[in-house]
């Protein structure tokens, strides 16, 4: 009964969906610093009438309130949707080609920021049905850690009114239109990036007896990081460690004072990155300090793992399987990629759920974050029909 | 539900039976391909529940049985396996049925393995009329000695006349609290391969070293090397472990060898991971001696296959499990390092290998399997006998329920 209301009311204002969708493609901003999209987005909550809007939340994001008229408990939801995009030159020929060189949404940004003005429509209209209150949270910088949830968290995001639970969403490239994927536990990994700086003492290279050879110790400590994949992690457990930049020397007849190289690390599990960063730095410095030179590692820390409250995935799951059919509902599939809707989840029940928008007929094939990536645009009905309905059924029956 | 409460009803008749047969087969434990007692007690037990077309001697000593139901129906064949084989662990339990063979124990739990397929065997003896088909009765050798009891038997023929469609066994846990089971679809336990890596250098004088092709310095590469298989090969979603267990090279402190020699094991859950790992560790360990100016050889021999459940077979045994423990005490399993020789019967068929809880804190059970204290908690039986009751009658029991759907 409601399917089909929402169904109709979606088919309705879809073209509208799209219309912003394609604006937002054609005018994107990188990290904290989408203005004129959150002016775009202040503008649409207000037209629809939507409370409390606050701009400049961690610069440049926005919130809402929609607030229930409903009987029934009050709860808070928080929607959210990041607004960034990427530096990329987009090689698309399409009619809402950015029109920014070298900024281009190519990862579906824009259409989560389309898809939640369109699930804030849908609701507004739904007031009277639930009690409680949606709070819409339009992020900035989700693509460049520490990135903008963090920010927006510590300026208080989650409260006035506080918020129960968390929800969001990502267009998957991977998954065909109309399927949407979720699950309980871990779905993305988390990642940090460290630098290792080895010193040693440099000179000429017909005279190594003489130096500290820092690429030597370098090149040890490489191959011992493999073994914390291979030896010191539960083979059950996954993480992975790898360098991608090694950096030292600009002559070929001397030994440089030092070497630079780094990588990254990334897991599904909190304690298990951070068991794994502290190695790093015990490894270098004892393998260092052994071959008379030494290291210093600096960790910068990226985003936790995002870890699905197993409750509120099978709520999204079961709102889903109503809207969509249990054959379009795919189970979670954990990817390496890292997601700042993490920091949500670390303080709040919630899910982060994917929204297929592969096409294969329409050659909508391209991976994010390719200058050839694009949405099969029919993907939108889906992402807000599975986030309405979702937010609907938390706030009428809670988990 | 309301067979399945009939069923753990009569389990818990036959209980005091299955505890008394367990015990017994405790007392007198055979090692792998020597369970000749065992076998002639498992043979007397199936003739006096007038189980049929009985065979013995089947990879020295293997015993098979078939119930054949009397239903009509889809007329299927399902095989049951239990193992029979005990440990070269000198048992350190102060029980009444403590082992008396020493330096032989059930470690592992295949004395209850073998006591549950006996007590399942008698349920379904009696509930012929219930199913359509056949059970064929495995009791094999030899699950735990290199090279296992379970490929022999197939190669003897134990999956034909009458043909097998599905295949089903199951593993006491002790680390698994009594009256849970433990399951899930696709890989549950690795494989175990060895390997042994024999490095050619060239001997000398330790004193110098440019005369000669050092094989330790070679080997240490290799060691080195063989990390980025599970580093930098295998997909960071999947499992696979490489492990370098013994390395000899030498006997004097001022002689380089000609020779060395690294060995270990290594563990996967799909054939794919473990032809990558078979391949790359041939290709860095030939490639790092050649470039050292030696050479390497590499015997990769394969063990136990990876115990792979078919989906369909899984959720079959599930559902089973619930009615008989609830849907609470039914738990998707993690899948477990340690290899299985039920995983040749799931490679030549489909079926499910599942987990059934024998730990008991509060009575002492918890040592592990393999320990010289390991013991069961028999309540488990009863859980183990009726999942495995309720299995073979939803799969033959209708010709609905005969198929993999479930």
């Amino acid at each position: 009964m409601i399917t089909q209301t929402l169904q109709h009311d979606i088919d309705e204002i879809l073209p509208g969906v799209i219309a912003d969708r394609r604006h937002l493609h054609e005018n994107p901003e990188l990290g904290f610093q989408e203005f004129k999209t959150a002016e775009f987005v202040r503008q649409r909550l207000e037209s629809l009438g939507v409370e409390d809007i606050r701009t400049g939340v961690a610069v440049t994001g926005v919130t809402g309130l929609i607030r229930g008229t409903g009987p029934g408990e009050a709860r808070t939801i928080l929607v959210r949707a990041d607004m960034d995009a990427l530096p990329i030159h987009e090689e698309n020929d399409v009619e809402y080609r950015s029109r920014t060189d070298g900024v281009m949404h190519a990862c579906g940004h824009d259409a989560h920021t389309a898809i939640q003005l369109a699930v804030a429509r849908l609701l507004m209209e739904r007031r009277s049905e639930f009690a409680g209150t949606v709070k819409l949270c339009f992020q900035p910088a989700e693509e460049t850690p520490p990135g903008g949830a963090i920010r927006m968290i510590e300026e208080g995001v989650l409260d006035d009114p506080a918020v129960d639970a968390a929800v969001g969403l990502h267009m998957s490239s991977s998954d065909p239109t109309g399927t949407v994927r979720v699950g309980g536990g871990p779905v993305m990994a988390g990642g940090d990036l460290f630098r290792i700086t080895v010193k040693g003492k440099g000179g000429h290279a017909a005279s190594p007896h003489l130096v500290v050879d820092p690429i030597a110790i370098g090149a040890q400590i490489v191959t011992a990081l493999q073994t914390l994949v291979s030896r010191e992690t539960d083979p059950m457990a996954t993480v992975v460690v790898t360098v991608g930049m090694f950096n030292g020397g600009d002559a070929f007849n001397v030994i440089p004072d030092t070497v630079t190289f780094g990588g990254t690390v990334r897991a599904f599990d909190m304690d298990l990155l951070d068991r794994t960063n502290r190695r790093i730095g015990e490894l270098a410095s004892g393998i260092a300090s052994s071959m008379g030179g030494s290291a210093e590692v600096e960790i910068m820390r990226g985003y936790p793992p995002t870890v699905n409250d197993d409750a509120m995935a099978e709520l999204v799951r079961s709102a889903a399987v109503a809207e969509i059919g249990e054959e379009n509902v795919l189970p979670a599939d954990p990817k390496m990629g890292g997601e700042d809707f993490s920091h949500f989840l670390r303080h709040r029940p919630g899910a982060y759920f994917n929204v297929g928008h592969r096409n294969e007929a329409r050659g909508i094939t391209y991976g994010h974050h390719h200058p050839r990536f694009e949405i099969d645009e029919e993907a939108l009905g889906t992402g807000m029909r599975v986030m309405t309905s979702s937010v609907l059924h938390y706030l009428k029956e809670g988990l | 539900m309301a067979v399945s409460r009939q069923i753990r009803a009569e389990v818990d008749e036959i209980l005091p039976g299955i505890i008394a047969d367990r015990r017994w087969l405790h007392e007198n434990p055979e090692l792998g391909f020597e369970e000749t007692k065992t076998a002639e007690f498992v043979r007397q037990r199936l003739e006096s529940l007038g189980v049929e077309d009985i065979r013995t001697g089947i990879a020295k000593t293997g015993v098979t049985g078939l119930i054949r139901g009397t239903a009509e129906g889809s007329g299927k064949t399902v095989l049951l396996r239990a193992d029979m084989d005990g440990l070269p662990i000198d048992e350190e339990n102060d029980v009444d049925y403590k082992s008396q063979t020493e330096g032989v124990m059930h470690a592992c739990g295949h004395d209850g393995h073998t006591a549950m397929l006996l007590g399942v065997a008698r349920l379904l003896m009696e509930r012929r009329d219930q199913f359509s088909g056949n059970v064929k009765l495995l009791f094999q050798p030899s699950e735990e000695a290199y090279g296992g009891g379970a490929k022999p038997m197939i190669e003897a023929g134990v999956l034909e006349d009458p043909h097998v469609d599905a295949v089903f066994g199951q593993h006491l846990l002790s680390h698994m609290p009594v009256g849970t089971i433990w399951i899930t679809g696709g890989p549950v336990q690795a494989s175990a391969d060895m390997f042994k890596i024999r490095i050619q250098g060239k001997g000398g004088h330790g004193a110098m070293p440019h005369g000669t092709v050092d094989p330790i310095q070679i080997a240490m590469q290799i060691g080195t090397a063989l990390q980025t298989i599970v580093s930098r090969n295998v997909d960071p979603m999947e499992q696979v472990v490489v492990s370098v267990c013994n390395i000899h090279a030498g006997k004097a402190d001022n002689v380089i060898p000609d020779t060395a020699e690294l060995g270990g094991t290594v563990r996967t859950f799909t054939p794919e991971n473990r032809d990558l790992a078979e391949r790359r560790m041939k290709e860095i360990a030939t490639g790092i001696a050649a470039s050292m100016g030696g050479s390497a050889e590499v015997r990769y021999t394969r063990g136990y296959p990876p115990t792979v459940n078919d989906d369909a077979m899984a959720d079959l045994v599930w559902d089973a499990a619930v009615k008989v423990v609830g849907e609470e005490n039914v738990h998707k399993m993690t899948p477990m390092m340690p290899a299985e020789d039920f995983s040749y019967f799931l490679e030549e068929r489909p079926g499910t290998y599942f987990m059934t809880g024998c730990g008991n804190e509060e009575k002492g059970i918890v040592w592990p399997h393999h320990h010289p204290r390991f013991d069961i908690d028999e309540d488990a039986f009863q859980f183990g006998v009726a999942t495995m009751v309720q299995t073979v009658l939803d799969y033959l029991g209708s010709t609905e329920t005969g198929t993999t759907n479930g």
